[in-house]
């Protein structure tokens, strides 16, 4: 007796179809096996099977059984292949022909207990992209998946079944999830909140987060020790606009994937993921390149990839290493990252905005107005050395964060009164986003900071003042034409905060001021 | 590039009367360049702290303009900081400037200032060295040549210098030899300003804008008056500073800035804005 069903497998975050192939021999002495690569937890799969269907009340085949789970060169992992397999093989007794039926154009997924309950395996998500890829009408798995995937039923072209244990599978029937059900929605509270607000002075600094969160411009800031950027950079999480419907599916995908990778292992950040949120991923800069890139035998996504469509801190960006630092060289240039693994090459998504912060040379004082620095020449010149390349060109606001000075420490704190909340900031924010998802609809890029240079013209229209007066400012202040095409993106993220559709020269005055020399 | 090199002996009628002054005169000097005798016949001495502050770039910029408009010839140790800024600074007002290296003629220049170097050269400058050709760099052929650059000049001027600064000791072997020393008062928390406050506390000269030439940026361009560059002018302050001190808009002085940036009033450095 032959049967045939489906499963998936990922890699990196494509998703791959696994066929379950399960022969029952007429002949030969009782015999259990699982073949085609099969990890250690796939392999001791067949001693969960065969108890917990023996303990569900069926008849376990007494002959010879050979699973094969095809493709047969690529590795299997996890344990989410014991629901194919027991389903498989309880199929293949005398009187469940309809279920054979059912489940020849189905996917199953899920863990087996011994006492024949499925249990929750992450990347249920994963099976609603690819049973509509593939047409696929069935799909099986454990109740406590439910909310993974309960998410995209509205729009799902196939039947859902929920199991809590193989017993079910006597009346698959009656275990439908309906179309109706309201998906559960993840409400994560923040523990960290930092609001605007509450941060004294900075005034130009909090202006750049605002920019930098409406137009996605990545940011450097710089200062000694202690000046607050660190604060600052973490109140940017709360200014960030929502992940848009069509960015959600991208992102529980990878987290899908990351969760499938992190093999139950909590932590990672990916439980308290509010998927209305864009991601936020602050990895500590002894972070290894391959935990920033991704890597491994099946494509683990790294920080890159976690912070797609989101943001990417780098807190004290000087203490990464050398290497981390030249890694995002293609991440940054093309959004995405090329990995080779066993001569194949796998392009791993990777749309982030930086956000960076750093000392200005290894003592930290440089530029002090006190004259602090105890760094010799030398000291300094390579420390900017492993700053610069990769990173340097592609930042379009880059600050200097300055201590409070003595003399005007009391007109900075009571005029902190008037600060606005993170909540003002974040609804020009959205508004100003909503403006370049609208204006951008027919091109693949989504906001300012991502203009390709064949578009930036249509685009970036200038008032005629302003147009003189940049191209009055780009040529007495020897300008390139990098930073030229910087300061338009910047001066149209102004304009569309202001909600005015032609640049004006304020905007062009402002964005000039956001990328200081050092 | 292998340069030329030539010497003089002190029995030379060209050799500079200055620097038979001093104690143990050196027999010879080695030089790369034209010799030209009339370059000894006014010479200043710029010195200072390798760390220099863009406060400091302002006032070697200022002193140096003014030397070179009345012929005199800038002596400098070659140095990074202070050193190479008057030399860059004489060079790029067409003066002349006399780089008094702390190692052998023979000694390869690095890299970095070979440009530097071609420059002094050619714009009728010399690169003097009075060790053995061969003396490579070490810690005392600084104070050697720093007595050198103290004897060649007529006076000199200590821009910045922080608490044990080698600039102290040029200072110290210029009041030796009886030659006036000024130096630049700074402010008083500055670490780089700290010797040059207190060779003034000493008795030295205090170095200051002369009253012939203040420090008028030419503002016949504008007729308005900014209030940001009336700010600027009473000392340095970042965008937020100033926000918090005049009482205009935020985005009223980003617009003044970049004005005054682009008019060349005013530069930017890390942060800060500062007058030319």
């Amino acid at each position: 007796m032959f049967i045939r069903l489906k499963s998936i497998c990922s890699v990196g975050i494509d998703i791959f179809g696994v066929d379950i192939e399960i022969n029952i021999f007429n002949r030969g002495l009782p015999y259990f096996d699982i073949v085609g690569l099969p990890d250690k937890a796939v392999s001791e799969s067949k001693h969960r099977v065969k108890t917990a269907i023996i303990n569900s009340g069926y008849e376990f085949p007494n002959k010879r059984i050979l699973v094969n789970l095809a493709p047969a060169n690529m590795p299997k992992q996890g344990s989410v292949y014991d629901f194919a397999i027991a389903a498989g093989i309880i199929a293949c007794n005398d009187g469940f022909f309809q279920l054979r039926q059912l489940l020849v154009n189905s996917l199953l997924y899920g863990e087996l207990s011994l006492d024949g309950s499925l249990r929750y395996v992450p990347g249920a998500q994963l099976l609603d992209i690819f049973a509509k890829e593939q047409g696929i009408s069935n799909v099986f798995i454990p109740n406590e998946c439910k909310p993974d995937l309960a998410k995209y039923i509205k729009k799902a072209t196939y039947t859902t079944y929920l199991c809590d244990n193989l017993k079910q599978l006597k009346e698959p029937e009656k275990h439908v999830l309906s179309v109706n059900t309201v998906p559960i929605s993840q409400q994560v509270d923040s523990y960290e909140t930092i609001d605007l607000k509450n941060i004294i002075g900075n005034k130009k600094a909090k202006r750049t987060l605002e920019i930098s969160a409406a137009g996605g411009h990545n940011l450097l800031f710089l200062g000694s020790p202690g000046v607050g950027k660190t604060t600052l950079a973490m109140a940017y999480k709360h200014i960030q606009p929502p992940l848009y419907s069509d960015e959600v599916m991208e992102v529980d995908r990878i987290y899908a994937v990351s969760k499938i990778h992190a093999r139950g292992r909590s932590g990672g950040g990916f439980d308290d993921m509010n998927l209305t949120e864009k991601p936020f991923r602050a990895p500590h800069h002894t972070v290894s390149v391959s935990g920033l890139v991704g890597g491994g035998a099946l494509l683990r996504p790294g920080e890159i990839t976690l912070a797609h469509k989101g943001v990417l801190f780098l807190d004290e960006l000087h203490e990464f290493s050398k290497n981390c630092i030249e890694a995002l060289r293609q991440p940054l240039e093309s959004d995405h990252i090329s990995i080779v693994r066993s001569g194949v090459t796998y392009k791993l998504p990777c749309e982030f905005t930086l956000i960076a912060t750093s000392n200005p040379c290894p003592c930290g004082f440089f530029g002090h107005p006190d004259n602090k620095c105890t760094c010799s020449q030398s000291q300094i010149k390579t420390f900017m050395r492993k700053l610069s390349g990769p990173i340097m060109d592609r930042l379009d606001i880059v600050l200097t964060i300055h201590k409070t000075v003595d003399h005007i420490y009391d007109s900075v704190t009571s005029s902190c009164v008037n600060n606005e909340s993170s909540q003002e900031v974040r609804h020009r924010v959205c508004l100003a986003r909503k403006i370049q998802n609208d204006r951008y609809k027919n091109h693949n890029f989504k906001c300012n900071a991502r203009i390709n240079i064949d578009n930036i013209n249509t685009f970036c229209i200038l008032s005629p003042p302003a147009k003189k007066y940049l191209d009055m400012y780009t040529q007495n202040l020897n300008i390139s034409i990098r930073r030229y095409f910087k300061f338009l993106k910047l001066a149209k993220t102004i304009a569309d905060l202001d909600c005015i559709d032609i640049i004006g020269e304020e905007h062009i005055a402002e964005a000039t001021m956001l990328c200081e020399t050092f | 590039m292998k340069y030329l090199t030539e010497y003089i002996e002190i029995t030379d009628s060209r050799y500079p009367a200055q620097l038979k002054q001093i104690n143990k005169p050196p027999r010879c000097i080695y030089y790369i360049g034209n010799w030209d005798s009339g370059l000894f016949d006014t010479c200043v001495a710029i010195v200072g702290s390798r760390k220099i502050s863009p406060y400091g770039r302002r006032c070697v910029e200022y002193f140096v303009k003014d030397f070179v408009l009345s012929g005199v010839t800038v002596v400098s140790g070659f140095m990074y900081g202070v050193d190479m800024c008057a030399h860059e600074c004489a060079v790029a007002n067409n003066g002349k400037t006399v780089a008094v290296l702390p190692h052998g003629i023979e000694i390869e220049v690095s890299e970095s200032n070979l440009g530097i170097a071609d420059n002094i050269i050619n714009s009728g400058g010399l690169l003097v060295s009075m060790f053995d050709p061969f003396q490579k760099v070490a810690k005392w052929t600084f104070p050697a040549r720093n007595e050198w650059v103290a004897g060649l000049s007529h006076s000199s001027v200590v821009i910045e210098a922080a608490k044990n600064s080698g600039s102290l000791i040029t200072a110290g072997f210029a009041k030796k030899y009886n030659r006036p020393v000024f130096a630049v008062p700074g402010s008083i928390f500055s670490e780089t300003s700290y010797g040059c406050n207190q060779l003034i506390s000493n008795g030295a000269r205090a170095a200051m804008i002369s009253e012939n030439r203040p420090n008028i940026v030419s503002d016949q361009k504008s007729t308005q008056i900014s209030k940001v560059f009336e700010a600027l002018k009473t000392g340095t302050f970042s965008q937020d500073e100033l926000f918090y001190i005049l009482n205009m808009s935020y985005r009223e002085i980003s617009v003044e800035l970049a004005n005054l940036l682009m008019s060349k009033r005013i530069y930017e450095s890390g942060g800060r804005f500062y007058v030319y």
